[in-house]
């Protein structure tokens, strides 16, 4: 039982590879159905070899992957090094604090790296994959090319669809880390190199890309259309068009309007208003304007008391010249009395 | 060449029954594909009927609303819509001669005015299918053959529509309030509504374009809706991804900013790769390392200043201490002198 219990734990990278695999996964059986309904393998004779080849050549490119990345084979050295440095350093997705400041850079090069990289070895993949299979299809049917283009245009809309969004999946799952890396950085005044950004709204923008490629799927396979469904799409496209600009619009307003008052702060401004009716973006507001409110009013305080603390230096420049003339005095007088004193008992 | 200037009310109303129109254009559809008008002989009762009553509806919301029907009756009593044509000139406050009430009274129509085109949509999309069923039913000789398809049709189009039209009034709406908020003192915020409803809301979108697609093909096979499944399984979980990732940057942002005030050594980091968060990042942290020095400052200057003070008060006591000694001093050798002079 106690085996049992223990929670098997994964190394860092199968934790970044997992998602993006099975998105992988997902694109390949959304192009998978829609190369079976679509194709004619009656006609070529073909259907056994697609149905067994297709998930083959799936499962053998994602076993690849798995093997190339998660036990460093077929890796370069750089690779590798990067890999265990991984290992050894990242623990639950969480950065050992004693990482060096040198390791930090390396694992932060090769995450960031990595987010752009994936793009690459995505679209390597799915194009392996789909070669693959319009070869099998090719040869299996004597060189009939019948249903080669149904396997390209789905094998397509599956390859769009895997890499628009493979490396946002990295991105959501290395987040934490890159997080992590930056805040040591940071502190310890380390320069981490510039990296290639994303965008929020392009990120909006693939939304509706899924939908499109839907909805067109959807109006392809009808075995007939007419003009009122046609009509219904495109209603519906323009609803989904309005209502994407609108909500993401307003999403995105609040952003730059975060990200001007945040520049606006530095320079002692603290009156900050928005028209937004977003929980998230009024509270921002308001405790930039309170941020805003203590830097002006500490300033205002500084200032002030640099007055007051001249005015006491020269008040106290002030005492001190009349104070070493009385000290003077008093000396005199001192002098005095004791003349007067010795006078005395001279007398006396 | 003069400008021609649009009401207030029509720049924001216009959006709204904009969405409307199109809303209703989709059920119009939806029980045009659907309903079988052959059995009843009702089809051209209804493509004449159907439009008018939108059109009506449409036209009387929008004079009610804006003011042009007398004050309007809310629950609180009634409200007089008409300070918009007062106080709002090419979509922008008078500045010049508002008030503080005044502004609190724009924002309490401009509030009200937006709840209500939530209640506003549901209540006249409403009375629309409604009317449009009993024309049916009447036209078509008390025949029940279309009145689901046509109430069915009708509570999808009111769902889109009520929806969303909020978030159109909002958006309308917003340059103004922003202008009242800086009129008003008072800091409590009502009507909020929240980023992540906004974007669960972006998915519903795909989602009832595809049900609708499924609802209104006459034979979908087998892999057609597989071909659906799949889709809205992906478009689920890239949304629920790139939201999760957007919005809880939001709330690290919010975190962090809550903190920013009390000036202590704060460094905000982010996991993502995003421009805006990043120059937005970059902003905060200079922000908060002004205010750790600001505050730093301050203390340095104060505790200089209490030194100041005392070794002053030292002074001053010490120089009081010395005069009456000098004073002492005088006497005494005043004396002397007195009784030298006497002797």
């Amino acid at each position: 039982m106690s085996v049992l219990k223990k929670k098997i734990e994964f190394s860092y990278f199968a934790s970044l590879l997992a998602p993006i695999q099975g998105w992988g996964l997902l694109c390949g059986i959304f192009g998978y159905i829609l190369i079976l309904s679509k194709a004619d393998f009656t006609a070529t004779g073909t259907r056994d070899y697609f149905m067994i080849g297709f998930p083959l050549f799936l499962f053998f490119s994602l076993l690849i992957v798995w093997i190339k990345y998660y036990f460093g084979f077929f890796t370069t050295k750089k690779t590798k090094e990067s890999l265990n440095l991984l290992k050894e350093n990242i623990i639950k997705s969480k950065l050992s604090e004693r990482t060096s400041s040198e390791k930090i850079k390396k694992i932060y090069n090769f995450i960031t790296d990595l987010v752009y990289n994936t793009f690459k070895t995505a679209t390597i993949l799915g194009v392996f994959i789909l070669s693959s299979a319009i070869l099998v299809e090719w040869i299996a049917s004597g060189y009939n090319i019948e249903n080669i283009i149904v396997i390209l245009v789905s094998g397509i809309i599956s390859l769009i669809l895997f890499v628009s969004f493979s490396s946002l999946f990295v991105q959501s799952s290395a987040s934490n880390v890159i997080r992590q890396c930056r805040l040591i950085a940071k502190r310890r005044g380390i320069k981490l190199k510039k990296v290639k950004t994303t965008t929020i709204g392009s990120k909006f923008d693939l939304l509706f890309l899924i939908l499109v490629l839907t909805v067109s799927m959807i109006l392809f396979y009808l075995p007939s259309l007419d003009f009122n469904i046609l009509l219904l799409s495109l209603v519906g496209f323009s609803m989904t068009i309005i209502i994407n600009k609108v909500l993401y619009g307003s999403i995105l307003d609040a952003f730059s309007q975060i990200q001007d008052f945040s520049s606006e702060l530095s320079k002692e401004r603290y009156e900050f208003y928005t028209g937004s009716f977003d929980r998230e973006i009024v509270i921002l507001t308001e405790n930039f304007k309170r941020a805003g409110e203590k830097i002006y009013f500490s300033n205002k305080k500084i200032e002030s008391s640099r007055k007051e603390l001249e005015e006491k230096i020269s008040e106290l420049e002030r005492f001190y010249n009349i104070t070493r003339h009385r000290e003077l005095r008093l000396e005199e007088l001192k002098n005095e009395l004791e003349i007067a004193k010795t006078q005395k008992n001279e007398k006396n | 060449m003069k400008k021609i200037e649009i009401p207030f009310f029509i720049r924001v109303a216009t959006p709204i029954i904009g969405w409307a129109v199109l809303c209703a254009f989709l059920g119009y559809i939806l029980i045009y594909l659907r309903a079988d008008f052959e059995s009843t002989g009702t089809q051209k009762i209804f493509v004449v009927s159907f439009p008018i009553y939108v059109f009506l509806i449409a036209i009387y919301v929008g004079l009610r609303y804006g003011g042009y029907l007398g004050k309007t009756k809310t629950r609180n009593g009634s409200l007089d819509t008409s300070i918009l044509f007062r106080k709002i000139e090419n979509g922008r406050l008078k500045s010049d001669n508002i008030t503080e009430k005044e502004a609190e009274e724009v924002l309490n129509v401009l509030a009200y005015l937006m709840q209500e085109a939530l209640r506003a949509v549901w209540k006249h999309g409403g009375f629309i299918v409604f009317l449009a069923v009993i024309s049916e039913y009447i036209s078509s000789g008390f025949k029940t053959t279309n009145l689901l398809v046509i109430t069915l049709a009708g509570i999808i189009s009111l769902f889109l529509l009520g929806f969303f039209s909020y978030f159109f009034a909002q958006t309308s709406i917003s340059p103004i309030i922003k202008e009242c908020r800086r009129y008003l003192k008072r800091r409590d915020f009502f009507y909020l509504t929240s980023l992540k409803n906004k974007f669960n809301l972006l998915f519903l979108v795909p989602l009832l374009v595809v049900s609708v697609m499924l609802f209104c093909v006459p034979s979908v096979g087998m892999d057609v809706v597989l071909i659906s499944v799949v889709g809205l399984l992906m478009a689920i979980i890239v949304n629920n991804i790139l939201y999760k990732l957007i919005y809880q940057t939001f709330l690290e942002i919010e975190e962090f900013s809550k903190n920013l005030p009390k000036g202590e050594k704060a460094i905000f980091a982010t996991g993502t790769l995003d421009r805006e968060v990043l120059s937005l990042g970059s902003n905060l942290n200079k922000t908060s390392q002004m205010i750790y020095e600001s505050k730093t400052k301050l203390e340095k200057s104060q505790k200089e200043l209490e030194q100041k003070t005392q070794e002053l008060e030292k002074f001053y006591k010490a120089t009081i201490k010395r005069e009456l000694k000098m004073v002492g001093l005088k006497e005494e050798i005043e004396n002397f002198k007195n009784e030298e002079n006497k002797t």
